[in-house]
């Protein structure tokens, strides 16, 4: 797990070399770098719109077309299919994909995946796994992953899957089985946090796809600039979230960055706003009450609007319980 | 001393209507029959978001949102036996009374959310432990015996943090005596799930997961999973041996019961899948 500092803006001097774990991009680290200092280092940003999705039944169609054309997902044309929920969910022999609402959202995985397994010192850096994924993403997935102007990929971090055992008195052994790139988009060069606007490729050791995960809206510009505010006010503002919602001021600081905010398909819909935000991942803990008892611990996620003046916006909920106390 | 069952069948049954966001217009009416005649399993849920005079941190609001979608969902194939909160239920998680009726050992698969925990006993010995509503009161793990009354306990899904942590080779101590009453699989996280609106459709992703036929470890990684927030997600398995655990990843919500339960000597190795960043 990520290395742990203490929530506190005088601490955040320093936070760079903390904060970024081995599995972040150099992109990523250098957000918490900049977080740390000016929160963000651009004094002013265009307000973005999420656009419309296509719909799951369209999404998954191009989708499990593309797929079946590159021979990730044999017998698409036969596929199961069910509506679920707010989801087309396919299935052929041994892959499912699902496009979820207005199909900005496709999953793609391999079912019942057990592959071989590598050390852990031996398993895929970001350096390795970079190429190969940005090459999938701009070739499978170009139905859903589409960059407008000024808009790049951008690695994010990687993740991994390990598979471990142990016998009953003996040690146990541990390897991994597959590997995980994430990208995110930058626009005008500023990185976009939530879960919105990613693109996850998953590659087995043998380096072959065995799923992808993407929330990935069109955005639009809508014209309108927020001036972003320095990491003190936002300190400030993060210290009156904490208040607001019955939050530890002494929780534990996992990570800060700042750039947009996509809040990602769940929270949004066509026309919700991508605002600038910085966000905070925090561990509490708290003690049982029984001698010798240990903590819990809960990890919270808050998202801080950085912009001067922002928009209240369903997706961005931070936004809308600071406005109601100013 | 029960509690008071938190929704009826019949209300239940009218929250089904237009909730989990069905198009009425689309054919979800297959969703769950593809197995032909499956077998009708039985689920029952435990949640909380608060705990008495705060003796742990609220949970900001998602866990009616997903226990209820849960149900709602999965009801739509299997029977809902209970929905309870956590208001004095230590005794009927632990061996005491965990074959009560309407109790973990009632169903196939318990459902819960709650605080989590990897703490040692008074004796020194290390456990999972989840936290009960009442101030102080913790079910702990190596009081646990699930499998092997009643129906018999097969799918243990708890989102809470740190309760399938391995790294510190612990984990017979915790997981040993729950698994040698027979249970198949434990569904939870090796370390931090975040506490965020954003999972309020894990338990009907879960749900939509099982009908289909998803493993049920892929069920449970893909309804928690997204690649923003870098949930430790991870499931647990036992066996007779290394072949015969791993073997088991291959269990659904359809074909469970064919999987011998692994009981006492013949659980003989624990095997996992965690999902990580570093």
């Amino acid at each position: 797990m990520n290395r742990i500092l203490k929530s506190s803006i005088v601490v955040l001097v320093g936070f760079a070399s903390l904060s970024a774990s081995a599995a972040d991009s150099k992109q990523r680290a250098a957000l918490a770098h900049e977080a740390g200092r000016n929160a963000l280092n651009k004094r002013e940003v265009e307000v973005l719109r999420r656009g419309a999705g296509p719909g799951n039944g369209p999404a998954a169609d191009a989708m499990l077309s593309a797929l079946d054309a590159a021979g990730h997902a044999t017998g698409a044309a036969k596929a199961k299919r069910v509506q679920a929920g707010d989801r087309v969910l396919s299935q052929g022999s041994g892959w499912a994909l699902e496009a979820q609402g207005e199909g900005t959202r496709v999953r793609f995985h391999k079912l019942g995946f057990q592959g071989r397994g590598v050390p852990a010192d031996q398993k895929p850096g970001l350096e390795q796994l970079q190429d190969r994924g940005e090459a999938f993403v701009k070739k499978e997935l170009a139905s859903v992953v589409s960059l407008g102007a000024g808009e790049t990929l951008v690695p994010f971090k990687t993740r991994y899957l390990k598979q471990g055992m142990q016998a009953q008195g003996g040690k146990s052994t541990e390897s991994v089985t597959a590997a995980t790139v994430v990208f995110t988009r930058a626009i005008d060069g500023v990185p976009v946090l939530g879960e919105g606007s990613k693109a996850a490729v998953t590659f087995d050791m043998d380096g072959k796809v065995i799923g992808f995960d993407v929330d990935w809206a069109k955005l639009q510009r809508t014209g309108t600039r927020q001036v972003t505010v320095g990491s003190a006010e936002v300190g400030r503002r993060h210290g009156q979230l904490q208040a607001l919602n019955g939050q530890s001021p002494n929780a534990t600081l996992r990570r800060m960055e700042c750039g947009y905010y996509d809040a990602g398909y769940l929270a949004s819909r066509a026309g919700t706003l991508v605002q600038p935000a910085c966000v905070y991942d925090e561990v509490e803990e708290k003690a049982g009450l029984g001698a010798g008892q240990g903590k819990f611990r809960s990890a919270k996620i808050t998202a801080v609007p950085l912009g001067a003046s922002f928009e209240a916006d369903e997706a961005l909920p931070e936004a809308l319980q600071l406005k109601s106390v100013k | 001393m029960r509690m008071t069952k938190m929704m009826m069948s019949g209300i239940l049954a009218a929250a089904m209507v237009g909730c989990g966001g069905m198009d009425e217009s689309q054919t979800d009416t297959e969703l769950g029959q593809s197995e032909g005649a499956a077998t009708v399993h039985t689920f029952g849920v435990h949640a909380t978001d608060a705990y008495e005079a705060n003796w742990q941190d609220a949970l900001t609001g998602f866990q009616w949102d997903m226990t209820s979608r849960f149900i709602n969902q999965l009801a739509r194939t299997d029977t809902n036996k209970f929905y309870y909160n956590l208001q004095g239920k230590a005794y009927y998680w632990h061996d005491t009374g965990d074959h009560a009726v309407n109790s973990l050992e009632d169903v196939d698969l318990f459902f819960t959310t709650t605080h989590g925990g990897a703490w040692n006993d008074s004796a020194g010995n290390s456990n999972a432990v989840w936290a009960m509503w009442n101030n102080g009161s913790v079910a702990w793990s190596r009081q646990m015996r699930l499998g092997d009354e009643l129906t018999g306990l097969s799918i243990f899904a708890q989102v809470s943090c740190d309760t399938l942590t391995t790294a510190d080779g612990n984990v017979w101590s915790r997981w040993g005596p729950i698994f040698a009453g027979g249970l198949r699989v434990a569904l939870g996280s090796h370390d931090l799930l975040a506490n965020s609106s954003t999972k309020k459709p894990v338990g009907e992703n879960f749900a939509i997961y099982l009908q289909n036929g998803y493993k049920l470890g892929d069920a449970w990684y893909w309804a928690l999973s997204n690649p923003s927030t870098g949930d430790d997600i991870a499931v647990m398995y036992n066996g007779t041996d290394a072949t015969d655990c791993s073997n088991r990843y291959n269990m659904t919500w359809q074909n469970f019961t064919n999987y011998a339960r692994r009981r006492d000597g013949n659980n003989g190795y624990m095997c996992w899948w965690q999902w990580d960043d570093a």
